[in-house]
């Protein structure tokens, strides 16, 4: 059933960005610019879909694994807190697609109208920020959670060592964000501004709810590495391991690869791509660990 | 609370050591399963019958013997100290 269901969702967010990403016309200024046919644009278009899809296919099975384990054991003390984790990593899971359609549909707006280029732009920042804000506080609170059925409390060091990470993509993250001197006004090359908020909006609005996401985000990394580390059962904390390492290496490269599209008009386009590619297939990476660690988790359950 | 219905959790308390918040769900099941009774209900005679169903299902979690066997002692030491 829950399979079923994803798997409806899946296919559907598919399908919409294939169909968009090959029904929109290429944008002639970059066929100009980069010397390459309408043919080759859409071939190009292909080494881009391909990938992105295998992402958010890797994301879902992950969820789907997850949602299976989580479904058995309801009701008991772990139970609760790995429910709120999954339901995160399912909203972290469905931003993957969602963010790339509103792209994808951005950018063709913003070339055909391109008084409207704003106002989407806005609209795309605030629905990313409240996806990712509203994934990350039910995965924290789930991690927190869990580390309360250890009877041991975190030493100082797992709790100065996500707030070190923090300090340090955090205060990248507002030098860099203040100091673009394109934040408002349009990027000349690009021909769009990075979020087209004044300084006080976007600093309430954008920029705080960002730093809240990543600090979460570290404090919930640590915190489930620390449950993995010290819950009881030999057998029980290798199955969990997988997970946890899973579980970390989304939430840190969904903070990079946050931390990166911020930052896109202090970058070039070809390294940052790399960059946010790279983090892409680690996310998908991620969720893979997720599902193998739910389904070593779910033996338990069955045998 | 008699010798018989602290049974129970002592079983589970040893299974945490292995399957740590699974423990108590993993020993209800195979109580509820294999024994036909009631996890409270659990007996000192159920104990062997237990111990045989509970070795088959962690050899199934894994492939070392060395914990199987840790287990299944541990199990038994709670038998031998209500003989």
């Amino acid at each position: 059933m829950i399979k079923s269901k994803f798997f409806k969702i899946f296919l559907a967010f598919a399908a919409v960005y294939v169909i968009l990403t090959f029904s929109i016309p290429p944008d002639p200024a970059a066929l100009e610019r980069f010397g390459i046919s309408a043919l080759q644009s859409r071939l190009l278009s292909l080494t881009i879909v391909v990938p992105l899809i295998l992402i958010w296919w890797a994301a879902f099975y992950g969820v789907v694994r997850l949602c299976h384990y989580v479904d058995l054991i309801k009701g008991s003390p772990d139970g609760e807190p790995l429910f709120r984790i999954a339901k995160g990593l399912t909203v972290l899971a469905i931003s993957l697609p969602i963010g790339s359609i509103l792209s994808a549909l951005l950018n063709y707006i913003g070339r055909t109208s391109p008084d409207l280029l704003p106002k989407t732009v806005i609209v795309n920042n605030y629905i990313s920020i409240s996806m990712v804000l509203l994934a990350v506080v039910l995965i924290s609170l789930g991690a927190r959670d869990l580390v309360n059925l250890v009877n041991k409390k975190p030493r100082l060091f797992h709790r100065v060592l996500p707030l070190a990470f923090f300090s340090i993509v955090g205060t990248a993250y507002v030098v860099i964000s203040l100091t673009n001197e394109y934040r408002v006004q349009p990027n000349p090359i690009t021909g769009r501004a990075t979020h087209y908020l004044p300084d006080l909006p976007f600093i309430t609005t954008i920029l705080i709810p960002y730093l809240v996401v990543w600090l979460l985000g570290f404090m919930a990394a640590s915190w489930i590495n620390y449950y993995s580390r010290t819950t009881k059962g030999v057998i029980y904390k290798k199955f969990l391991k997988l997970f946890a390492t899973g579980l970390v290496a989304v939430i840190i490269s969904s903070i990079a690869v946050q931390f990166f599209v911020r930052l896109s008009a202090s970058l070039s386009l070809g390294p940052l791509l790399l960059i946010v590619y790279l983090l892409l297939a680690l996310i998908s990476a991620g969720y893979i660990l997720i599902a193998l660690g739910a389904k070593k988790l779910q033996k338990i359950e069955e045998v | 609370m008699t010798a018989e219905t602290k049974l129970y959790p002592q079983v589970v308390k040893v299974t945490q050591d292995y399957l740590g918040p699974a423990a108590e769900r993993f020993i209800a099941r195979q109580i509820e399963t294999h024994l036909k009774k009631k996890p409270e209900e659990l007996t000192k005679e159920d104990l062997a019958k237990l111990i045989d169903w509970v070795k088959i299902a962690i050899a199934l979690l894994t492939e070392d013997g060395k914990t199987v066997d840790d287990f299944t002692e541990s199990l038994l030491k709670l038998a031998g100290k209500k003989k």
